[in-house]
C-alpha cells in the first residue's frame, strides 16, 4: 500500500497567534490574582449585618462625605444642652442637627485622632465596652465605613455595626430627644 | 464499743485506700473535671438597628478570652476530618501572641499527614480576644470513643495579657474553639 510522503518544510507553529494566546492568559491571571488579594483583604473584617429593631450604640459616626464626618456620643447631650438658647423651639430638628453639625464634626485626620484617642483611653482606665455605629450615605462607597472599620478591628473593647443612612434621614427624622442620659433618634 | 468503731475506722480506711489507688490508677485526662461554663454555641457580635439609635454611655465589659468572631476564623470541619482520616491523632502546639494571633509552632501528625495539613490550616486563621497570651495546646483525636476526649486545649500557660487586662480583672473563659460538627461534650479544656 503506497502513502504519501509527508512534506514536513511548510509545517510551522503558528507563534503569532500563540505569543496572543499567552498575553491573554497573563493579562487574566494578573488581573485575577489582584481581585483576589483585595477581597482577602475584606474578607477578614467581620461586619455585622443591621436588623430592623431598635438601636443602641455608644458612638454613632455619620459619615457626611469622603472628607467628613459627624462624630455623636454622650458628649453630645451635653452639648445639646449647653447650647439650647440656639434651639428655638424643641421639635426643630433642623436646629438641633445643625449645631451638632457645628460642634461636631470632624475631619479624616480629626476622626483618627479620636479613635486612636479612645483605643488610649480604654487601655488606660476602667474597661468600658464601646459599640460604634458607622452610617454611611449609599451614594458613598463601602470603602468609606471599611477605612474606620480596619481603625477598631483590633480593639477587643470595642464593637462596631455598620448601616447605610444619610445626614439627610437624621435631618428629616421623627424626633431627636433627650432623656436622662440618653440621646435618642428615632427614625 | 471501742472495738466496733476501731472496726469502723479500719472499714472507712480500706474503702479510702481503694478509692485512692483507683484514683491513681486512672488515666490522667480522666481526673480533670470538664469545665461547666464553657460555652458551646459561637458568640453573635452586636448587630446594629435601623428603626432608631440610642446613644448612651458605656457600660463596664465583662472580660471573656475567647476567639475573636470579629476576625473572622474559619470552622473546623469535624466531619471532613474524619473522613480525610478516621485515625487522626493530631497535636498542635502554639502560642497566642499579644495581639491574639494563634502562632502555630509545632504539629504532631504521627503519621496522619493530610489530617495535619488540614488542621493547621484552619487553625492558621483563629484568633483571640486579647485578654491572655502565652503556650496552647490542641490535642485532636478523631478515633476515640471517649468523652470529652476528642478535643483537648490545654490553657494552663496562657497568663493574663496586661496590655488589654489589669492584674486584678476577672477574664472568663468562653469559646476557645471553633468546630463544626462537634458539641461542648466532645471538648475539655485543661486548665
Amino acid at each position: 500500500m503506497a502513502f504519501r510522503k509527508l512534506h514536513h518544510e511548510n509545517r510551522r507553529v503558528p507563534l503569532y497567534s500563540l505569543i496572543d494566546l499567552v498575553f491573554i492568559l497573563l493579562i487574566f491571571f494578573i488581573i485575577t490574582s489582584i481581585m483576589i488579594r483585595t477581597t482577602r483583604g475584606e474578607a477578614k473584617l467581620y461586619i455585622p449585618t443591621p436588623k430592623n429593631e431598635p438601636g443602641e450604640a455608644q458612638i454613632l459616626i455619620q459619615i457626611i462625605d469622603d472628607k467628613t464626618c459627624l462624630w455623636l456620643d454622650h458628649t453630645a447631650i451635653d452639648t445639646l444642652r449647653r447650647h439650647s438658647y440656639m434651639i428655638p423651639r424643641a421639635d426643630d430638628l433642623g436646629a438641633k442637627v445643625d449645631l451638632l453639625l457645628r460642634k461636631m464634626t470632624l475631619d479624616n485626620a480629626a476622626l483618627s485622632l479620636r479613635l486612636s484617642r479612645l483605643k488610649e483611653s480604654i487601655a488606660e482606665s476602667v474597661k468600658k465596652e464601646y459599640f460604634v455605629l458607622i452610617r454611611c450615605p449609599e451614594y458613598l462607597p463601602y470603602v468609606a465605613a471599611t477605612r474606620i472599620i480596619e481603625k477598631l478591628v483590633d480593639n477587643p473593647y470595642i464593637e462596631y455595626g455598620c448601616v447605610s443612612g444619610s445626614l439627610q434621614d437624621i435631618r428629616s427624622s421623627k424626633s431627636i430627644l433627650i432623656d436622662g442620659n440618653v440621646l435618642q433618634i428615632d427614625f | 464499743m471501742k472495738t466496733t468503731l476501731s472496726l469502723l475506722a479500719a472499714v472507712a480506711v480500706i474503702l479510702l485506700g481503694y478509692r485512692q489507688l483507683q484514683i491513681i490508677k486512672m488515666p490522667a485526662m480522666h481526673k480533670i473535671i470538664p469545665n461547666p461554663l464553657m460555652d458551646e454555641e459561637p458568640p453573635i457580635p452586636k448587630r446594629p438597628g435601623t428603626q432608631s439609635i440610642r446613644i448612651v454611655g458605656p457600660p463596664l465589659k465583662v472580660l471573656k478570652f475567647q476567639l475573636d468572631f470579629k476576625r473572622n476564623p474559619l470552622p473546623l470541619d469535624w466531619r471532613y476530618l474524619e473522613q480525610t482520616d478516621k485515625k487522626a491523632d493530631v497535636t498542635v502546639s502554639g502560642f497566642i501572641d499579644n495581639e491574639g494571633s494563634f502562632i502555630i509552632e509545632r504539629i504532631f501528625d504521627k503519621g496522619h499527614p493530610r489530617a495535619g495539613r488540614y488542621i493547621e490550616k484552619t487553625l492558621n486563621t483563629w484568633k483571640f480576644v486579647q485578654y491572655k497570651s502565652g503556650p496552647i495546646r490542641y490535642y485532636f483525636n478523631v478515633p476515640t470513643k471517649v468523652e470529652h476526649m476528642k478535643v483537648q486545649i490545654d490553657v494552663r500557660g496562657l497568663q493574663k495579657n496586661l496590655r488589654f487586662a489589669d492584674a486584678s480583672d476577672q477574664v472568663k473563659d468562653g469559646l476557645l474553639y471553633y468546630i463544626d460538627g462537634l458539641t461542648k461534650n466532645n471538648v475539655m479544656i485543661i486548665h
